[in-house]
């Protein structure tokens, strides 16, 4: 099982460059700019909310679109690994 | 889908987490018995988060200047049940919030009620439902068409209730949408093309890991 699944997750890693082939954001997932555009004002919450993300869109430093998009995808896997794994040992009542 | 911080009030924001977190106390527990159940299962579950995690990186451009993704949530919820689905793709969504900026921190519990749990458990319950009536792949389709749709219901909600709460002036404080344009534009698309995808994606995975798995079970 282990092999194959190895296997699959290398390839999907691979695969997820494909996803900068869309050079929109999803619908109602703007940047605080396209607002203006879209109704002619930023609204209130939406200017200075949230974190800064270390990686934000999936941009790691200056590497580069695909390369950037590789290392975040394997980041992903990791970080899932490590959570359940994490969670496998840590007792809850 | 995944709905940034600032784009819904923090009182929706705290409504959200208030709801969920008793929701993932529970399915952490559940959780835990599936991690305990063989020696493979943390393997499995894992890599099932993962796959979660990459196919929502795959964005696939559709006509209006937008773009949207699979979740893998039917996927998930056939394979591991419902409640470690919802906790899996809760916690997919948080590493996406914190270290990549896709999806608010804050908004955690609105985007893990409406893409982890109500498109978990609507997929769960549309497959058990038809599981046994209809051939396996059409019953995954389903499942998966079924499950994007009603996540992508309540995310029509969640974001478009925010203009008939929070107006000021004449301005939106929040989204500036309402459920007029919400729901075409959201539902929509979904309906037409994203539920497909992840139909097409349920059918194609699923059938997948029920080769691998081994001695794995739900």
């Amino acid at each position: 099982m282990r092999k194959k699944l190895i296997i699959f997750l290398l390839i999907m890693v691979a695969l997820t460059p494909l996803g900068l082939i869309s050079e929109y954001s999803a619908w109602g997932e703007w940047g605080v700019e396209e607002f203006q555009t879209l109704v002619g004002y930023i609204p209130e919450g939406v200017k200075d909310a949230g974190i800064n993300a270390p990686m934000p869109d999936y941009e790691v430093g200056n590497l580069g679109a695909i390369l950037s998009t590789i290392i975040s995808a394997i980041i992903g896997v990791a970080m899932s690994f490590g959570f359940f794994y994490a969670l496998k040992r840590i007792k809850v009542k | 889908m995944h709905i940034p911080d600032g784009f819904i009030s923090p009182s929706t924001s705290i409504a959200g987490l208030a709801l969920a977190i008793p929701l993932w106390w529970y399915g952490v527990k559940q959780t835990k018995k599936f991690l305990n159940e063989n020696e493979d299962s943390v393997t499995y579950l894992s890599s099932l988060a993962a796959f979660s995690f990459l196919i929502m990186m795959i964005n696939i451009p559709i006509p209006g200047g937008t773009s949207g993704h699979a979740v893998g949530m039917a996927v998930l919820a056939i394979l591991l049940g419902p409640w470690t689905a919802f906790i899996a793709i809760s916690a997919v969504l948080f590493f996406q919030a914190v270290l990549f900026g896709d999806g608010g921190v804050l908004a955690l519990g609105a985007n893990s009620l409406s893409m982890g749990f109500v498109g978990a458990f609507s997929a769960y319950y549309l497959y058990e439902f038809l599981g046994k009536k209809i051939p396996k792949s059409i019953a995954f389709f389903v499942a998966g068409y079924g499950g994007m749709v009603a996540a992508s219901i309540a995310v029509a909600i969640i974001l478009g209730i925010q203009p008939l709460l929070f107006m000021q002036d004449g301005k939106a404080l929040y989204f500036p949408f309402d459920l007029t344009v919400t729901f075409p534009a959201v539902v929509g698309s979904h309906v037409l093309i994203f539920g497909v995808i992840e139909g097409l994606v349920t059918v194609a995975i699923v059938n997948f890991f029920e080769r691998v798995k081994g001695g794995v079970h739900a």
